[in-house]
């Protein structure tokens, strides 16, 4: 065994060539590798030597030719598996599918021998890479009585691949049963459009969103259930359910690569050739599936109650499912009779066979204890395996089942039957599930029955519904519709469509004219389209053309309309008039010879290049974008002889209001386009005030009378004056008081009457208040000085 | 409140500016335009009229503006430029 880095990260599915991992092995896996090629003459090679043959032979037509025909059934099992995933997959699936093939193996590397990838890997003819880069050769991965399951990717030089022939598991040791009294199956037309219905919802919506983790998000898996109507897939009379079906199918669309994740973007999007995957014959489509169910991951068809605790995040990374599902379909290839009827018992007990021990849902028992006899080790062993038995009972019986009722049935890979004698549920594989799972192990392109040519599978009512029939649309014919018409409903051998005006400007906003819409709904009717039908589509066509949305259109302004038709006809502009200046292009290749004197982007934020002062000024430093200019000229006064100069003023916003037009529209623009984005705090108060009408309150500026007294004595007496007391208002500061107009003059006659001369006015002292915030003292006049010169202290 | 057609200040002699990545509405009858702007949540979308058929829609406005014209019933044919 030897473990090295490289820096090569693998993902399942990505086809391998050896030569950038070879110089890394060391001798051991060199040796081991060459000996595949040249023999034990490897033994007595040097490392060099052994790299130089191995990339040698790898280069060489005929020893990989060599080295393919003389795989053993097992080999070629293991191989034919890996170029039917693209050449490279889960090796925890790859294990899965080799533990019931059938086919013997002798491994003679470290670790499990009943490993498959052991032995794999110790004949140098697969590789295990985990998503580092890091390779194992030898050991496999740590399966089996550890219950532990590795992450990583298994591979093959693609160069071989090519020449490994096709390779069926041994059929299982069961027996047919007698045909079912009741039986029940999804057509694949109903798997098609399902799924179909599902791409659909997805594609509307734009995305699935995906957690900082890359996964569906709750939210997202919810929306795609209530794609279902109920949310949920079961059938309580037939015994079969789908539970959690929105989180299945948005793993299995994630598996089977029609959701592509975008992680950066935290969302996945359906991949561009989604709706041609999904019009592929149904048999092909039925393999994807089959992959995709083997695969996906976030979802389980059953946990067992007892053991680890899984929560709904820890699915993702629980590979045993993937190990499990890879055994169930390669047991479902491995059966006697691809027609034939069998008891889920007994394709359960033939798992019980190779899986029990190996692999668990749950802990597996240890086979350990020290015996002294015979006896005893007999013991030990038969508790062992009751141990054993009792955790398949318990784990792995009930997720066979549910996996049978639940994915393989809406997958429409099995049918499920009953009856007529006590044989309990009786499977059988799909037809689909004969060509794709059953044939494809052999080699074989059993085809679906191919429906009649050409299908004549719906109906097209005058009132614009269409009644498609199940047992004859084909997969190309159900994507059309699902292309052009609003799916109604479903049943197993009938499923209502309607042409509605949205279904239809959905189809020609996709690409089809109305002319292909005619002729796909006459190519698949029973009967002669309606003439309604052709006077409603060619009204709904005309109407698309009475609006149109340009989402990135390119204008081009000229200073006048002669500028424009002269450019246009001397640089050949290809475009159509906008008004009196502007130009559409219909090209975003800018014509030679063209020379512009700015470029302005609308998809980025606008520049910052206007500088507004607060006396209204406005001045642009660089050409503006049309929304700016308009604003301005709406709202601004333009400055005499000046094309980069306006004036916000009282009058010019007024006007703009006048015209029914808001303040807030151009606050909006001016801050877009001010660096720093804020305007002068002034002048936004002003043009919100001139906007409104009205002064922005919050300010005042009186002309009361203020009795302020200097003198201490007074600044003690007045106040406590019960004749005088009434007169002062509002207190300023010490001594300061606020007297009503009104009231002046009769405080002043009182005063005088008790021999309190008030000076006139507060001169000059304002000055001197303000540059000192200590209580305003005003300066004495000359006759409250002579006052109290003569009247002396009270 | 209904938009006129916008009077900018024009360019000097010779000057030649290109808005890129604009988003317009065209309609193929001006009485149409006038209809769809008569719509207060369309009208609100739109930053100025460039011609009588012909109107600019505010930059990050678009798929609302796209999304209440298809409520409002119409399906306009939407392309890049």
């Amino acid at each position: 065994m030897t473990a090295s880095s490289l820096p090569i990260a693998l993902q399942p599915g990505t086809a391998v060539r050896l030569d950038p991992w070879v110089p890394h092995f060391d001798a051991a896996t060199l040796k081991q590798l060459a000996r595949l090629f040249v023999g034990t003459a490897a033994n007595k090679m040097r490392k060099e030597e052994c790299l130089r043959a191995v990339q040698g032979a790898l280069r060489d037509l005929s020893r990989l030719q060599g080295l393919a025909g003389g795989l053993s059934d097992f080999e070629r099992l293991a191989l034919h598996l890996l170029r039917a995933a693209g050449g490279s997959m889960s090796a925890a699936e790859l294990a899965g599918a080799l533990w019931p093939s059938g086919h013997p193996f002798r491994s003679s590397g470290y670790g499990d021998p009943r490993d498959p990838l052991v032995a794999l890997g110790a004949r140098g003819l697969v590789f295990i890479a985990d998503q580092r880069g890091t390779y194992s050769f030898g050991y496999g991965s740590d399966y089996g009585l550890t219950g532990k399951i590795g992450a990583g990717v298994a591979f093959a030089d693609e160069r071989l691949l090519q020449h490994v022939r096709p390779c069926a598991p041994r059929p299982l040791q069961i027996v047919p049963a007698s045909p079912p009294a009741l039986a029940a199956g999804r057509r694949p037309a109903q798997v098609s459009l399902l799924l179909g219905k599902i791409v659909e919802g997805i594609e509307r919506a734009g995305s699935v969103p995906l957690t900082a983790a890359g996964r569906p998000t709750k939210p997202g898996v919810a929306r795609v259930a209530r794609l279902l109507g109920t949310g949920e897939l079961s059938d309580p009379d037939l015994g079969v359910a789908l539970p959690e079906a929105g989180a299945f199918l948005t793993g299995l669309l994630l598996a089977s690569g029609l959701l592509t994740l975008r992680p950066q973007e935290r969302q996945a999007v359906l991949a561009v050739e989604a709706w041609d995957r999904l019009r592929q014959p149904f048999d092909r489509q039925a393999a994807g599936w089959a992959r995709a169910y083997q695969g996906l991951t976030g979802w389980a068809e059953f946990l067992p109650a007892t053991g680890y605790y899984y929560d709904g995040d820890a699915v993702y990374g629980f590979s045993k499912l993937n190990t499990l599902r890879a055994a169930l379909l390669t047991a479902l290839a491995a059966l006697p009779d691809p027609d034939g009827w069998y008891r889920l018992s007994d394709l359960t007990a033939a798992l019980h066979k190779v899986l029990a021990g190996r692999l668990s849902l749950l802990s597996l028992p240890h086979q350990e204890g020290y015996a002294r006899t015979e006896q005893e080790q007999q013991k030990l062993r038969a508790e062992y395996l009751e141990e054993r038995d009792a955790v398949w009972r318990d784990a792995e019986v009930p997720w066979i089942e549910q996996a049978v009722r639940g994915p393989l049935y809406y997958l429409g890979l099995v049918e499920l039957g009953a009856g007529p004698d006590d044989q309990g549920l009786l499977l059988r594989l799909s037809e689909v599930a004969r060509a794709a799972v059953w044939g494809a192990l052999r080699g074989e392109e059993r085809e679906a029955a191919a429906p009649p040519e050409p299908a004549r599978c719906w109906i097209v009512q005058p009132n614009l519904d269409v009644i498609v029939f199940m047992d004859r649309v084909s997969a190309e014919q159900l994507t059309f519709l699902a292309r052009v018409a609003a799916q109604e409903s479903a049943q197993a051998n009938a499923a209502e469509y309607r042409l509605t005006r949205a279904s239809v400007y959905r189809a020609l906003e996709s690409g089809l004219s109305a002319d292909a819409i005619l002729a796909g709904l006459a190519a698949g009717s029973e009967r002669p389209l309606p003439d309604s039908l052709r006077r409603t589509l060619a009204d709904w066509a005309s109407r698309r053309e009475r609006i149109r949305f340009r989402q990135r259109a390119s204008l081009l302004e000229f200073p006048d309309t002669a500028a424009r038709d002269a450019a246009a006809a001397r640089l050949g502009l290809e475009g159509a008039a906008v008004g009196e200046r502007f130009l559409r292009l219909e090209s975003e290749a800018l014509p030679e010879g063209l020379s512009l004197s700015a470029r302005l982007d609308y998809r980025t934020p606008p520049r910052r290049c206007l500088t507004v002062a607060e006396d209204g000024g406005v001045t642009a430093a660089e050409p503006l974008d049309l929304p700016a200019r308009a604003a301005l000229s709406r709202w601004a006064e333009a400055v005499p002889d000046r094309r980069d100069a306006w004036r916000l003023t009282a009058a010019s916003v007024a006007s703009a209001v006048a015209a029914g037009r808001y303040a807030e529209q151009l606050l909006t623009i001016l801050n877009d386009r001010v660096p720093g984005g804020a305007l002068p705090p002034l002048l936004r108060i002003a043009l919100r005030a001139w906007a409104s009408g009205r002064p922005q309150p919050g300010a005042s500026l009186s002309a009361e009378t203020v009795l302020h007294l200097d003198d201490p004595v007074l600044i003690e007496a007045v106040p406590q004056s019960t004749l005088l007391r009434g007169y002062l208002g509002r207190q300023l500061g010490p001594g300061s008081y606020v007297v009503s107009p009104e009231a002046a003059a009769e405080l002043r006659a009182l005063l005088a009457a008790f021999g309190v001369e008030p000076a006139p006015a507060l001169p000059a002292e304002r000055g001197r208040r303000a540059a000192a915030p200590a209580p305003p003292v005003l300066p004495e006049s000359p006759e409250v000085s002579r006052g109290r010169r003569r009247r002396g202290r009270w | 409140m209904a938009l006129e057609v916008v009077s900018l200040a024009g360019l000097a002699p010779g000057e030649v500016v290109l808005h890129e990545g604009m988003t317009l509405v065209e309609t193929d009858d001006p009485l149409l335009l006038v209809e769809l702007l008569a719509e207060p949540r369309l009208r609100a979308a739109v930053e100025l009229q460039l011609s009588p058929c012909a109107a600019l829609v505010r930059p990050g406005a678009g798929a609302s503006f796209l999304q209440e014209l298809m409520k409002a019933g119409h399906t306009p044919k939407v392309s890049d430029l």
